[in-house]
């Protein structure tokens, strides 16, 4: 970490996301409409798309917060993937219409002619995750997260899905009335993609996928070199919404005290959040290594 | 509590944009090709009556108003029907203004249009013509001719009735042409507003602005279309009527709509198609082998709906092209080819209509009706033989409605000949549906009457109506005391009757033009009252007389033309005038009219004096 101010602005980067986006969302959607630009409308469907992400993302805070009742004694972690699957579907028939609405306007030879007002809002939208990009990933690299870092590279991608839009208003402009739906069906690939990803996520977490082996190895590792673990029996770990469960099973030396065990405990529970540095609940089984066997 | 709220419809906010921005994703780029590319380029000079924005529906005002001496009319949303007035102005939005020999006329206005007629000072309007003066700058124009949706359409297509407007005729090169709208379309949403009367479509085109795109939404042949339209800025400046039948295509033949009446009486599979009614003698038509009777079906393999989209169809056919038309002759189908011509531009001899030699014989659904006699049809200008029931006057509800009029001659009725009042009588009382084959003037064309409490379209009446002939009353007309003062009663003037009591019967002129049976008279008013004028300070009407048959025809000054060719073509032999110009004097001196020039006074005073051979037919001068 270069200054003090990166930590504020790292904590910002949330704020900018979803405060850029909604302008986008506003402003592409706005001139899209008025400029007639079919491309332009898309890609602000497609500005939804990430502001719908970063919502279900808050969304799926808030009701981590939520405690565990005794009817959902697991907590209501899963509940942003069901409100992820349901957006997303949405989002994909959208996509689909997008695309196919694309073709239609380009095989039935009708005309999109977009008002040069339309390249300015692709402009602006250009400019904007640009600089969303360059603030992300400052932050992420700052505050070394991986997550922030991958963030920041989805905001470039947007700025290629813009560049298009603008090159597909600019060709209509110049004549070739195929271009700017040509723009919109692009986005609309993107959108699809989109969609897909966070499908495939949120039902696989659904089905209780395994979280990052990645992490899983990172984490094996560093607690077998821990002196008062013998070895590392099992490592489970699910998301949960914003949390990760772990259950992790050690071989602990059979002659400790329960007190040192529940230190043991501790001690793992300080290792993984130093780790995955985010919020996870973990539950530690301590089984007696038996050396001889 | 406010952030789960916050949190809850944030999604669904966005969700909801997401759908309206889907939306608009689909409206942009339905426009058409033609739409937005091409600039709208205004038709120079073309014929009829453009979408102009009529008369406001709610506010409006009519007025009716009959030789003032000043009218003005400031408003908005009127209508005004003046009726010479010595000095007429119309400022206003949205007003339509029927003016009749305003002495002097102005207009001055957004969207109104103006029916002058023979304005003495016309400012800057040609002469003695009826022009429509459309002087709309800002509304725009779509260039479509909104009518009426015809019963049968209706009933074709399922629609409910009284619902969308009709477009008889497409403008060529206009907005809507260019946008694909097609004559037969059935306008049912303008701008994303259902359409119920025309007048409607005319405010709202009237509403935008030229380079506006509207949505328009049509059925076409019971399938929904929708088309983007940018208008145009409407064409300015005078658009003759004259130019409306400024069509060149010609045929020969006559359509009508095949209605249910005709459909029973023909035995017709169905109501598709037209029907021909007349087909003139050495037409193309004629040509074809196309005969009365005839159920034209297809053109070209484009089925017939009915009369407007035959004759739009016709309109955009070539002279000289051939065309094919699938029809039905006595029930077989078979196909011919006409290959239409120029139509000719002598215009159809005028016809003589002189008063029934038999009041009333009779009365049938609403109408007085005698027989033809003998000596009657060749009076009339038919062809010698033919036989028939004569409508001498239509008073009533069912006939009036049904289209008949005083004059017509009933040949016919279900293809039963009705030559005299007793086969009439029969074929009356035997059906109570019929197809009468009706001969008008010079053109045949079928009336159909539907049974009693049925329209022609078969449509049920909440009131029966009486079909059989009613009353027989054989009065016989008894000659008018010959009156030899000039005091003419107003005589109807839609068929041109003239009074036996007008002329002398016996009064053959006994000078110089013994042998001339039909004169003319130069008159300033439409009918035989007017005063006997000439032709050199302005356009008079010109009044035929057959002095022989005791019957007059008028042709209205802008129909009248090179009066010497009109008179040659009419056969006329002399003409009563006040002062003619000397070109006009020298070609009827070369052609052996007689000219009666310097006469002053009522026409019809002149008409006596000439029968009773008082006027000196003028030698020279010219």
């Amino acid at each position: 970490m270069k200054h003090e101010a990166c930590r504020r602005c790292a904590q910002n980067v949330g704020k900018v996301n979803i405060i850029g986006n909604i302008l986008m969302v506003c402003i592409k959607g706005y001139m899209g409409v008025a400029g007639r630009s079919k491309g332009l409308i898309a890609d602000a469907i497609h500005s939804s798309a990430d502001l719908l992400a970063t919502i279900v993302m808050i969304i799926g805070l808030k009701i981590s917060d939520k405690k565990s009742d005794q009817k959902h004694p697991y907590g209501y972690g899963k509940a942003e993937y069901i409100v992820s699957t349901i957006i997303y579907i949405f989002l994909f028939c959208i996509g689909i219409y997008i695309i196919y609405n694309g073709i239609m306007t380009i095989v039935e030879n009708r005309v999109v002619n977009p008002c040069l007002s339309a390249a300015w809002g692709a402009i602006f939208s250009i400019a904007i995750n640009e600089l969303m990009f360059r603030h992300t990933i400052c932050a992420g690299t700052q505050i070394n997260s991986p997550s922030m870092q991958a963030k920041a590279w989805e905001s470039r991608s947007d700025v290629y899905s813009s560049l298009a839009v603008l090159i597909g208003i600019l060709g209509a402009k110049m004549g070739f009335h195929f271009m700017d739906p040509l723009a919109a069906i692009i986005v609309g690939v993107i959108i699809i993609k989109i969609c897909i990803e966070m499908l495939k996520d949120a039902i696989l977490n659904l089905m209780d996928k395994s979280f990052d082996e990645d992490y899983i190895e990172a984490i094996a590792n560093v607690l077998e070199k821990t002196p008062s673990i013998s070895d590392v029996k099992d490592i489970i770990a699910r998301e949960l919404g914003q949390v990760l469960e772990f259950e992790i099973d050690l071989y602990v030396p059979p002659d400790i005290t329960v007190t040192t065990g529940e230190r043991i405990k501790k001690e793992v529970n300080q290792i993984i959040k130093e780790i995955v540095d985010r919020k996870s609940t973990v539950k530690v089984r301590l089984f007696a290594a038996q050396e001889e066997l | 509590m406010n952030k789960t709220l916050l949190i809850i419809l944030s999604p669904i906010t966005v969700i909801l944009f997401v759908v309206i921005l889907a939306v608009m994703y689909g409206w942009v780029g339905v426009i058409d090709n033609g739409g937005l590319n091409e600039p709208a380029e205004v038709p120079e000079a073309t014929p009829a009556a453009y979408l102009t924005p009529p008369s406001g529906s709610g506010s409006g005002q009519i007025q009716v108003i009959n030789n003032p001496a000043f009218s003005a009319g400031i408003g908005n949303g009127q209508i005004q029907l003046i009726n010479k007035p010595a000095f007429s102005a119309g400022i206003g939005n949205g007003q339509i203004q029927l003016i009749n020999k305003p002495a002097f006329s102005a207009g001055i206005g957004n969207g109104q249009i103006q029916l002058i007629n023979k304005p003495a000072i016309p400012a800057g309007i040609g002469n003695g013509q009826i022009q429509l003066i459309n002087q709309i700058t800002a509304p725009s124009y779509l260039g479509i001719e909104p009518g009426e949706v015809p019963a049968t359409v209706a009933r074709e297509l399922n629609l409910e009735p009284g619902i969308g407007v009709y477009v008889n005729r497409v403008m060529d090169a206009s907005p809507a042409d260019r946008a694909g709208i097609k004559a037969g379309d059935i306008l049912l949403k303008c701008d994303h507003k259902r359409i119920v009367t025309h007048e409607q479509v005319g405010q709202i085109i009237g509403s935008k602005k030229p380079g506006d795109v509207i949505k328009v939404v049509v059925n076409r042949n019971g399938r929904k279309k929708s088309f983007h339209v940018k208008l145009a800025k409407s064409p300015q400046g005078i658009v003759q009527v004259a130019a409306l039948q400024g069509n060149t295509i010609w045929m020969g033949a006559e359509v009508q709509d095949v209605d249910a009446v005709m459909k029973l009486q023909f035995s017709l599979p169905d109501r598709r198609g037209v029907i021909v009614s007349h087909v003139t003698a050495n037409s193309p038509a004629a040509a074809s082998g196309l005969a009365t009777g005839d159920v034209i079906r297809r053109l070209d393999n484009t089925r017939i709906r009915d009369v407007k989209q035959f004759q739009s169809l016709i309109l955009k056919s070539q002279p000289g092209k051939e065309i094919t038309l699938t029809l039905l002759k006595n029930g077989v189908p078979k196909s011919l080819t006409i290959i239409p011509e120029q139509k000719p531009l002598t215009p159809p001899k005028p016809v003589f209509l002189d008063q029934a030699d038999v009041a009333i014989e009779g009365s049938w659904i609403g109408m007085d009706v005698g027989e033809l006699s003998a000596g009657g049809a060749s009076s009339l200008g038919l062809p010698a033989g033919t036989r028939g029931i004569r409508v001498t006057d239509v008073e009533g509800p069912p006939a009036t409605m049904l289209g008949f009029m005083a004059g017509d001659i009933i040949t016919a009725i279900n293809g039963e000949p009705t030559q005299s009042m007793k086969q009439f009588q029969a074929a009356t009382q035997k059906q109570t549906s019929a197809v009468v084959d009706v001969i008008r003037g010079n053109s045949h064309l079928f009336i159909s009457v539907p049974p009693p409490g049925f329209t022609q379209q078969g449509t049920k009446l909440s009131q029966p109506m009486d079909n059989h002939l009613r009353q027989v009353a054989a009065a016989q007309a008894t000659p008018l005391p010959f009156q030899n003062t000039v005091n003419l009663p107003n005589t109807r003037q839609m068929n041109g009757m003239m009074p036996q009591n007008n002329i002398p019967s016996t009064g053959a002129p006994s000078s110089a033009a013994g042998s001339a049976s039909r004169i003319a008279i130069l008159s300033s008013g439409p009918d035989i009252n007017g005063a006997v004028t000439g032709n050199i300070t302005h356009a008079p009407s010109l009044v035929m007389v057959d002095l022989d048959r005791k019957s007059y025809a008028v042709i209205p000054p802008e129909g009248v033309g090179n009066i010497a060719d009109t008179l040659i073509r009419n056969e006329i032999s002399a003409l009563i005038c006040n002062r003619i110009s000397q070109q006009t004097g020298a070609d009827l001196s070369s052609s052996n009219i007689t000219i009666y020039a310097g006469v002053v006074g009522n026409t019809s005073t002149a008409l006596n004096l000439y029968a009773s051979g008082c006027l000196a037919p003028s030698t020279n001068n010219f």
